[in-house]
Parts: C-alpha cells; structure tokens; sequence
C-alpha cells in the first residue's frame, strides 16, 4: 500500500476511535493526537496533517454560520438556532455573523450546504441571467 | 425600450423568488487539470460542477470526504482555496442540426468563432443506448475497397467491427481503405 494511503487509513480509524456514544469527544481526540505526536512512527506527520483536516470537516458539519447584513433581533436568532436544531440535530452549534457586503437577507452555511436568501446572491443571479 | 424595461422587470422578479440552497466545496488541490475538491458531500458521479469563473468540472473520483474533478476549462485561472459548486445536471452537450459543421469543446460550446450553437435541447453524454428491437436494421453495406472484405464478410453502415491482427500486418491500413474509397 503506498505510504499517503496508509496514513489516510491510520487517520480515519483514529478519527473513528474519537466517538464517544456517536458523538466526537475532543478530549479523546486531543490524547490521540498527543500520542500520535510521541510516538515515533515516521509517517506520524501525515497521519496527524489527515486526521486535523478529518475534525475540521467534522466541527464544519457542527458549526452553522447565520451571516446578515445587519445584526438580528434576538427572537429571530432563536428562532433560526431552533429551526437548524431541528434540521441538523442539538449538538449543532450556531454562530451569528454580521457581513454587510450582503446588503440584506440571510446566508446561512453548515458544512458544504448553504442556504443563499441574500440580496447579493439575488443579485448574482440577476447578474448571470443577462 | 419598453421591451427591455418589461424584459429586466421579469428578470428581476425571477431573481426575488430565488432564496436557493446549494451545495458548495472548497479546492484543495489543482494539477495536471484534475482538482481535488473538499465537502460537496451531494455531488453525483459524472455531474458538472461550477468551479468560477466560467470553468465546469466533472465529478470523477467521489470519496468520503473530497471529490476528485476533472477541470473542463483552463484549470491555471482556478487556484487552491476557491469556492465549487453542484449544478444538479449530468454532464450534457447540445445536440441537434445546429451542431453540424461547427467546432466544438468537450462541453459542445463552440470554439470556431461563428457564434453560439443553435440549439435548444441537451443530451447527457453518458446515456444509455437504445435496445437492438428499437434501432433501426441495418440494410446498406459499406464499400471498404478491399475485395475479399467485401466479397466474404461484409460490413454494414452503422455497425462496429474489430480488427485483430499481429503487427505490421495492415490493420491501420484495412482502416483507411473505406476512408480513402
């Protein structure tokens, strides 16, 4: 097996080994990363370089961003974090972003799956039907 | 002017309307006209992905975490951390009489220079072919020029023919004597 695979490989079942009960315990995975780091494995540098790139997909899947032109009223805020639960799950955590590039409406991203309802992108799209 | 103020109004409420989802990734790595591609968890095999700046991928490679892209386009405008996108088609050309005689890329968008291609209807490139009941017979020969060809296994238009041969034995030229007659 080639060496970049192999240390893929070794990466995903450390990745897996961090869930505790379905859920990724941080704690598991900062000891399986200390003890990668010690260990004197020669590919311990690409193991560890996967296995970071593996949790930060996995807290981008956990983490939605609410992006707005202007801040937002608290009860919409809950509202939204309610509504998100309900989609992805209580372990979500949401984060409230002001970008006024935006000019109005709501982005909102978690993971790899956006929901665009901004004027900028209703812009974007006038712009590409011409 | 009427017509073009009606024209931006209608684009204009079109555009209101869309409050869309998407599914987007992040390039991670370009070469050699291949990208790797981080998240796109919802891309198809073989679906075109919008990869900026006017460039279309296609999804080749689909793994657990990243997508591997084929770049269609001129890979070195793309560059490692840019944004990529699902399209939700398969890979398609244009099809139709308005393609004949132009030049086109491997997306069927023309490269001669004559304008767009004068058609209205796509096909996917991977389709299924039609079942032998449903194709039409074949019932006109192919004159190769070479006699005992013709004479002992005749070929008809439309089929398929495999020529096995040692090498330097004429298989190339067995090829372009139908050409050349």
């Amino acid at each position: 097996m080639q060496p970049k695979k192999q240390s893929r490989r070794e990466a995903k079942q450390l990745f897996r080994m961090c869930f505790v009960e379905g859920a990724f315990d941080e704690h598991c995975a900062e000891r399986a990363a200390k003890a990668v780091a010690a260990s004197g494995a020669r590919d311990r540098l690409a193991v560890l370089a996967h296995f970071l790139r593996l949790v930060k997909l996995d807290l981008a899947m956990r983490t939605a961003t609410v992006e707005s032109a202007t801040a937002l009223p608290a009860a919409l805020r809950a509202e939204i974090t309610a509504a998100l639960a309900g989609r992805y799950g209580p372990a979500l955590t949401t984060t409230f972003v002001e970008r006024a590039s935006l000019i109005g409406g709501v982005r909102i991203q978690v993971g790899c799956n956006v929901y665009d309802g901004s004027v900028l992108a209703s812009l974007a799209a006038l712009e590409k039907a011409f | 002017m009427t017509n073009l103020q009606q024209e931006i109004e209608e684009q204009i409420a079109k555009a209101r309307s869309a409050a869309g989802w998407e599914n987007v990734g992040v390039i991670r790595e370009i070469g050699d006209g291949v990208a790797k591609i981080e998240g796109l968890s919802d891309a198809m095999l073989n679906e075109m992905i919008d990869l900026g700046h006017g460039i279309t991928g296609l999804a080749l490679n689909l793994e657990e975490t990243e997508v591997g892209v084929i770049i269609l386009g001129d890979y070195t405008q793309l560059e490692e951390g840019g944004e990529a996108r699902t399209t939700g088609k398969l890979l398609q050309v244009p099809v139709g009489k308005g393609l004949l005689g132009r030049v086109v890329n491997t997306l069927g968008e023309p490269i001669d220079g004559k304008g767009p291609v004068k058609s209205n209807v796509s096909y996917p490139v991977e389709k299924m072919a039609p079942g032998i009941i449903r194709r039409k017979s074949v019932n006109q020969p192919v004159q190769t020029g070479i006699l005992p060809i013709d004479a002992m296994i005749p070929i008809g238009r439309g089929q398929r023919e495999l020529i096995i041969g040692d090498r330097s034995t004429g298989k190339t030229t067995i090829c372009f004597c139908p050409i050349a007659t």
